[in-house]
């Protein structure tokens, strides 16, 4: 459903391509400073190159359209620092236009249901970690873009990406990661 | 032939075949408009000799509008089909229209002093100008503010592109401010009416100067594309 | 979504401070430096309480821009790409809520450093006003075009101030008008058009500026 052709991006990297079906998962492995936030940015249109790499079902992609489709969780999370659990809710809501009581058990799933009323700021990285990966609990889009989802995450947490990953993937739903974790067998990889 | 036009080798290549003729046309153009502008046109009755300097001033101010308004456009191109050729020319040209925005303003404040008996005053012309050079500056500045040049280029081709659209509304307000403040005797000396014999020299020398910037355009863009060269090369071994 | 940038502005209240004062204060040395001259006062009041608004917004507008592209919420303004302008347009109305209508009035009340009388006062604060949104636009189009860089507010005005002398211009004739006592509405109409197409053009801009900012 995915195809990715000839992605350059001096000095870093130059023409990669993979193409990712249903149910695929695709990972991508580097050291430090490779360049796979970067990679992931411009697979999730942020970073947007010319000629245009990305065919989604066999399309050239149109950003705005395309990005309906995505999940983009990265390194920075996109969380407001200065804001309250259920005041961040309420800009996701607003955003997204996804209901209050879906996005609060998706958080509660995550385990963070009981920190409502902290400032995000005050979380400790794993926390923030599981509210911002909330988001593939409530936000049902079919192509999942993670930047090392792994990172910060305790036992539990990374129990609860797994299951979130294996769900999605039965549901016919296209993962990318990077990550520094081994995987088993059946899934792509790409080394930066 | 459009999309060989964007690739800098094939700017390259005609470069070559046209400098020559731009340096003969140039220089032939400086030795004839000098000549009239200098000797054979008539002095002005009210500025006598002084006049003449318009002839230097007045076409450095038209390249200065006409380089950035060149420069918006290359803008246009950088922004929306990143167009290597465009970035090139670009940065290239934002100097030198500086250039002569500053000989506009050099020349305009020496012609000022037998005119007007001050080597400023805040002509709506001159205004403008030393905007242009402001303009010019800001773009300069936020280019290189960035480490990567293909950032760098990118914002300030936009500040390029909304300069160039509020350029009309600055002279525009510029000059109405100074049709509030200006006593009346400066606005009546400050355009003086065109003689036919003028339009010739004038003509002469704004054909020499257009020649002169790409001849100077020239010259940067191959070592602009040399430089970059140079750093790609580096940063591969 | 301005409810947000609201919050959002509200929660940097530390700052605020800094920035009033930082107004007042520079008004302060301005009347005192010109002296007791009160005609100097009066006819250069204006001009520098203007500039002073000028500046103080170009240099407290990039910190909150900064901050929000740290935690990746542009990236987040990205990917809903019809956003883009509404996030814009609500951080100029917080702006103008939280810091150009209280900056105004710190200019109104200020005023009496420089003997205005009570008409040529309500000008200035209207003028101010009026010309505020268009100053908060094109801060963030500043910030935004030097978002990765480490210019700041000084490197933001050196770009951007040409692009506010027709705001200028427009806001001081409107008090030349007041001060001779003839009639400011059309320089009224014409600084609020002005504004209207400095916004406008900032925030479209802006969201060009905004689709490569975030590239690093």
């Amino acid at each position: 459903m995915l195809e990715a052709r000839h992605i350059t991006f001096a000095p870093l990297f130059s023409d990669l391509s993979f193409s990712l079906r249903q149910k695929e998962t695709l990972l991508v492995r580097g050291a430090n400073g490779a360049g796979k936030s970067t990679f992931l940015r411009i697979l999730a249109g942020l970073i947007r190159l010319k000629p245009n790499p990305l065919f989604w079902k066999g399309e050239a992609v149109h950003l705005s359209t395309y990005q309906q489709n995505l999940l983009y969780v990265g390194h920075k999370l996109a969380l407001h620092p200065e804001a309250l659990l259920k005041d961040q809710i309420k800009l996701w809501q607003y955003h997204t236009g996804v209901k209050r009581d879906t996005i609060e058990k998706a958080l509660d799933l995550w385990g963070v249901a009981s920190l409502f009323n902290k400032k995000i700021d005050q979380l400790s990285q794993g926390q923030r970690k599981r509210i911002s990966l909330s988001r593939c609990q409530w936000l049902p889009r079919p192509l999942w873009i993670l930047d090392e989802p792994h990172t910060s995450l305790d036992e539990a947490g990374l129990k609860v990406l797994e299951k979130a990953l294996c769900d999605h993937r039965e549901k016919g739903g296209l993962v990318i990661l990077a990550t520094h974790e081994k995987k088993p067998k059946g899934t792509q990889e790409i080394l930066l | 032939m459009k999309v060989t036009w964007v690739k800098p080798r094939y700017f390259f290549e005609v470069s070559k075949v046209l400098f020559p003729i731009f340096i003969g046309l140039g220089v032939f153009f400086f030795a004839v408009g000098l000549y009239t502008a200098l000797l054979t046109s008539p002095p002005d009755y009210q500025q006598g000799d002084a006049m003449r300097i318009m002839y230097v001033h007045v076409p450095a101010s038209w390249m200065a509008l006409f380089a950035y308004a060149l420069l918006a456009f290359l803008s246009f191109f950088v922004l929306v089909w990143r167009s290597p050729l465009a970035e090139l020319l670009a940065v290239s040209i934002a100097p030198i229209g500086a250039l002569f925005t500053v000989l506009s303003l050099v020349t305009g404040s020496l012609w000022g002093k037998p005119m007007w008996g001050a080597y400023w005053v805040w002509d709506a012309r001159l205004t403008s100008v030393l905007v242009l050079l402001f303009l010019y500056s800001g773009y300069w500045a936020l280019y290189k503010a960035y480490t990567h040049t293909d950032q760098g280029i990118r914002a300030a081709s936009l500040l390029a592109l909304v300069g160039v659209i509020n350029l009309p509304i600055i002279k525009w307000s510029v000059n109405w401010w100074n049709t509030l403040h200006q006593p009346a005797s400066l606005t009546k000396l400050s355009a003086p009416s065109i003689h036919p014999s003028m339009l010739l020299p004038l003509g002469l020398m704004t054909a020499a100067y257009i020649f002169y910037f790409f001849i100077l355009l020239i010259l940067r863009a191959r070592t602009e594309l040399n430089k970059r060269k140079l750093l790609i090369q580096e940063s591969l071994t | 979504m301005i409810l947000r940038e609201l919050y959002n502005l509200s929660l940097h209240r530390g700052r605020f401070f800094s920035i009033f004062t930082f107004f007042a204060l520079a008004l302060f040395c301005a009347s005192l430096a010109l002296g007791p001259n009160e005609r100097l006062l009066k006819q250069s009041a204006p001009a520098l309480i203007w500039i002073l608004a000028i500046l103080t917004t170009f240099f407290s507008t990039p910190h909150l821009l900064k901050k929000e592209a740290q935690h990746g919420l542009l990236d987040e303004i990205l990917l809903h790409p019809s956003l883009a302008s509404t996030y814009l347009l609500s951080k100029v109305i917080a702006e103008c809520i939280f810091i150009g209508f209280p900056l105004a009035c710190v200019g109104l009340l200020l005023s009496p450093f420089f003997s205005l009388s009570s008409h040529e006062m309500l000008s200035l604060f209207l003028t101010l006003l009026i010309g505020f949104p268009a100053l908060s636009a094109l801060g963030i189009l500043g910030s935004l075009l030097t978002l990765n860089t480490q210019g700041g507010g000084l490197l933001i005005s050196l770009i951007l101030l040409p692009l506010t002398l027709p705001l200028l211009i427009f806001g001081l004739s409107v008090m030349d008008m007041v001060r001779l006592g003839l009639d400011s509405f059309p320089s009224f109409w014409l600084l609020s058009g002005t504004s209207l197409f400095l916004i406008i053009l900032a925030i479209a801009a802006g969201s060009w500026a905004l689709s490569f900012a975030t590239e690093h």
